[in-house]
């Protein structure tokens, strides 16, 4: 009986857990669920700089590291894979000692500028920290995961689901990476939305990620620059208020006045599906015929969903490692 | 106090407002051949970094550059559209030799390499490398903006083809010769002399940082394209694109950046850098028009 495996989300962790999935066992039977057009889910949106924020990640964060490295050096642009340079200003001293001990030896070229390299800012802060990352912008990698997913033979289907029970009758395999609607499938009111603005604006010339603290942001995608944010808890409306705007550009202008006259392309609210630590377990379970099922969570990866995406998608790998070999004949 | 400027590239250019904004009471006129997006100026990328020099004064090049690199800083961080613009990026080789630039504390966040690093990103036929963000600075929208601001502050212009110095007129109390390599006729100095350089102009805008590869080749960031060099053809004047040029510059950056590889090909283009053993920049007292000028080359 070959096993059948159900992927609830078409997102970046969802696509991403597949397709690690296929890469190690290339026979897989994998179907992809999703409940809405790809553009209204949180992957669409983001610039997708790499950036970790909390310690115990960091397994993960070198993992999706490697990966990107490996795809930037084979493919780059097409597969929405950059290496970019930028700064973190700030005033708070721990919040950079907190990003170099997450990843300064994780990205490449992690430095602290020098008193007189901070005066070349506009509007300088007492610190300041510089490294090369890449970004992986939602709206091109994540379709570029689906090109590939497709040509390893996986299936989508536009479904909303509504209970694990009613995929557990047909599969015997389910990766539950629906997001923000992932705790409600399993019972765990742990998810919580926070909202963000991302505004697109055409400066080509803007090459660096350029940030000060984590909340006021300017990060270059392969074809324009994207700018923001804000980081609002609970807070869930999708529709970009003109107090959001002046906020955000307010704080932008301040730390790059040069952007005063570029073009607004787009703007965009996205929900982080944030949770105190990411869920990434198994568990088994039954159907109400007593069919007994497999399900791994891969949920609530909050503002670091792209950072971890791979590493994360090797963790469900290595938990459903297991039950593949007893369940198939793969 | 009235001043001639003979060339319209980035130095006579630069020199004029200079001197407008020291002098705001002279009269400057600027005389040149061919103006933007005509002039060499036009097709060099801007790239802020000392190349292909051969003055051995270190400490005089050091204080030009560092004045020119804070100058290209202000506009980059303070002033929209000017052409100014930062970039990283990494120059490799695939020797161990280890340069001591003059100019790398003037850059930011120079630092050096390691080769398991270098590997790591993928670059495995290189052994060091180093790594730093400056800026660049496009002739062909800068040039524009500061014509313009030449003439809102009273600066006259002429466009014409001068044989020497005296077809400038007598009635100028200085003169400034940035005739670049046109200094070979106007003053008879046969010491400048072409260095041919050809470039490719393309549209990559997934590709973010600088890349310099050994000597013979790079990728400029500019705002809205990014060139790709090159050639440094020492005496020759010829100003038509060469196909070997291309092929030499199109493979070798392909074959270290494969991400290249879909790059929009927008342009090919030439310019002769304007070398001389050294750079003159001095004041002479010599006769124009039979009156005894000041003429600071």
């Amino acid at each position: 009986m070959q096993t059948k495996v159900a992927v609830i989300g078409a997102g970046v962790s969802g696509c991403s857990s597949a397709l690690a999935l296929l890469e190690q066992y290339p026979n897989l039977d994998v179907t992809i669920f999703s409940d809405r057009p790809f553009e209204q889910t949180t992957s669409f949106g983001p610039a997708g700089l790499f950036r970790l924020d909390k310690l115990e990640n960091r397994k993960r964060a070198l993992a999706s590291f490697k990966r990107f490295t490996e795809i930037h050096q084979k493919i780059g642009g097409s597969a929405g894979v950059q290496l970019v340079s930028g700064h973190i200003l700030s005033d708070d001293l721990q919040l950079l000692k907190q990003q170099e001990a997450c990843m300064a030896d994780i990205v490449f070229n992690f430095g602290w500028l020098k008193e007189h390299e901070l005066k070349q800012f506009a509007n300088p802060s007492k610190y300041a920290i510089h490294f090369t990352s890449f970004t992986t912008e939602g709206r091109t990698y994540v379709p570029w995961l689906v090109r590939n997913l497709k040509e390893k033979g996986a299936k989508f289907e536009s479904r909303r689901v509504t209970s694990l029970e009613e995929l557990g009758r047909e599969y015997n395999l389910v990766i539950n990476c629906a997001g923000l609607n992932a705790g409600e499938l399993v019972s765990d009111d742990q998810v919580v939305p926070i909202r963000g603005v991302l505004i697109e604006v055409d400066a080509s010339w803007h090459k660096h990620f350029l940030y000060r603290d984590l909340v006021t942001i300017s990060i270059p995608s392969t074809t324009s620059l994207f700018i923001g944010t804000v980081k609002e808890v609970g807070r869930s409306d999708l529709v970009i208020t003109q107090e959001d705007r002046e906020d955000i550009w307010n704080r932008v202008l301040n730390l790059m006045p040069t952007l005063k006259n570029a073009k607004v392309l787009s703007e965009w609210i996205g929900l982080r599906p944030h949770r105190e630590q990411i869920r990434l377990d198994l568990e088994t379970r039954q159907t109400a015929d007593g069919k007994a099922f497999t399900v791994i969570n891969n949920y609530g990866h909050g503002a670091n969903g792209f950072t971890l995406s791979w590493g994360c998608a090797l963790d469900v790998v290595e938990l459903a490692g297991s039950q593949l070999k007893i369940a198939s004949r793969l | 106090m009235s001043i001639c400027i003979v060339g319209s590239g980035i130095i006579g250019l630069s020199t004029a407002l200079a001197i407008q904004d020291k002098e705001p009471r002279a009269k400057v006129t600027l005389v040149a051949e061919s103006f933007s997006p005509d002039v060499t100026s036009d097709v060099a990328a801007g790239y802020w970094r000392p190349y292909l020099l051969s003055d051995p004064r270190t400490d005089v090049l050091r204080r030009w550059g560092e004045l020119t690199f804070q100058h290209i800083e202000r506009l980059a961080y303070r002033e929209p559209d000017t052409g100014a613009l930062w970039q990283s990026g990494y120059e490799m080789r695939q020797d161990s030799v280890k340069e001591d630039f003059f100019w790398k504390d003037t850059v930011r966040n120079y630092r050096n390499i390691s080769e398991r690093e270098l590997h790591n990103m993928g670059f495995s036929q290189f052994k060091s490398a180093i790594f730093y963000t400056t800026l660049a600075l496009e002739g062909s929208i800068y040039l524009p903006r500061m014509l313009e601001q030449f003439k809102r502050n009273g600066g006259m212009l002429q466009h014409r083809r001068l044989e020497n110095l005296d077809g400038i007129g007598g009635n100028y109390d200085a003169i400034g010769n940035c005739s670049g390599l046109g200094a070979r006729h106007l003053i008879n100095d046969t010491s400048v002399y072409p260095i041919r350089g050809q470039t490719i102009r393309v549209q990559a805008p997934h590709i973010k940082h600088f890349y310099v590869f050994g000597d013979d080749h790079y990728v400029l960031q500019n705002g809205t394209s990014i060139v790709l060099g090159g050639t440094h053809q020492d005496h020759d004047w010829d100003t038509s694109v060469r196909p070997a040029d291309f092929d030499h510059i199109w493979n070798g950056n392909t074959k270290f950046l494969p991400a290249l590889k879909t790059a929009k090909i927008i342009k090919q283009v030439t310019g002769l850098r304007p070398g001389r053993p050294t750079i003159r920049l001095e004041a002479e007292s010599r006769a124009v028009c039979g009156k005894t000028k000041t003429v600071v080359h």
